[in-house]
């Protein structure tokens, strides 16, 4: 478990994103921006050395979740 | 802000990312905030099955598939479940994305797959994911 630590942040800014998602703590906004920054981040790092068309990509996709839907049924 | 459902096979085609500029990749372009996903634990547990399939686990690590999931939840509406979903569709298992869709009143499905991209009438509506890029002002 991660120890936490205090910030702090413009207010207006933060009002701002109590009212977006009423019933969140403080906390939960922000590490959900970190999250999802640092997560984005991450993933348009990763090299990728393939270039299947997206038309290619797509069919692979549906085949993959049929499969898996197939599964969860 | 556009809300829409985004099929788990939309999903596991973003995240396999092509490095070419033309690519319409619904679920990289969440975060910014034009468009908000409402998505469900079911889709999120297909979305990670079908990166475990060959075409994807080739492609994709686990640590990237953890990553996508912790972001999606993170950037995304997510709903419970639809629980004993009405039958619409022509594949049964198909009917909870619709009937997601219409719980949370989002202005379409963004799918790859035919037998909601097929079926006439649908409401809301399902499109592939280059059309809803232009219709929602992405591309």
């Amino acid at each position: 478990m991660a120890t936490t630590v205090r910030v702090e942040i413009d207010s207006e800014l933060l009002l701002q994103l109590r009212a977006r998602h009423p019933g969140k703590s403080d906390r939960e906004l922000l590490e959900r921006l970190a999250i999802i920054e640092l997560g984005m981040a991450a993933l348009r790092e990763n090299p990728r050395l393939d270039a299947d068309r997206e038309e290619v990509v797509l069919a692979e996709a549906v085949r993959a979740v049929h499969e898996a839907r197939h599964e969860l049924k | 802000m556009t809300r829409v459902v985004i099929d788990a096979n939309v999903l596991a085609s973003g995240w396999r990312v092509i490095p070419t500029a033309r690519r319409a990749s619904y679920s990289r372009r969440l975060p910014p905030g034009r468009i908000e996903a409402a998505l469900c634990d079911r889709i999120l547990v297909e979305l990670d099955r079908a990166l475990q399939r060959p075409y994807f686990a080739a492609r994709v690590t686990a640590s990237e598939r953890q990553r996508a999931d912790a972001v999606l939840r993170a950037a995304a509406d997510m709903q419970l479940d639809p629980v004993a979903p009405p039958a619409v569709v022509r594949v049964p298992r198909d009917d909870y994305v619709v009937a997601l869709a219409r719980s949370v009143g989002v202005g379409a499905i963004v799918t790859g797959d035919r037998d909601l991209l097929d079926h006439a009438g649908l409401q809301p509506p399902a499109i592939t994911p280059r059309p809803a890029c232009e219709r929602f002002g992405l591309i």
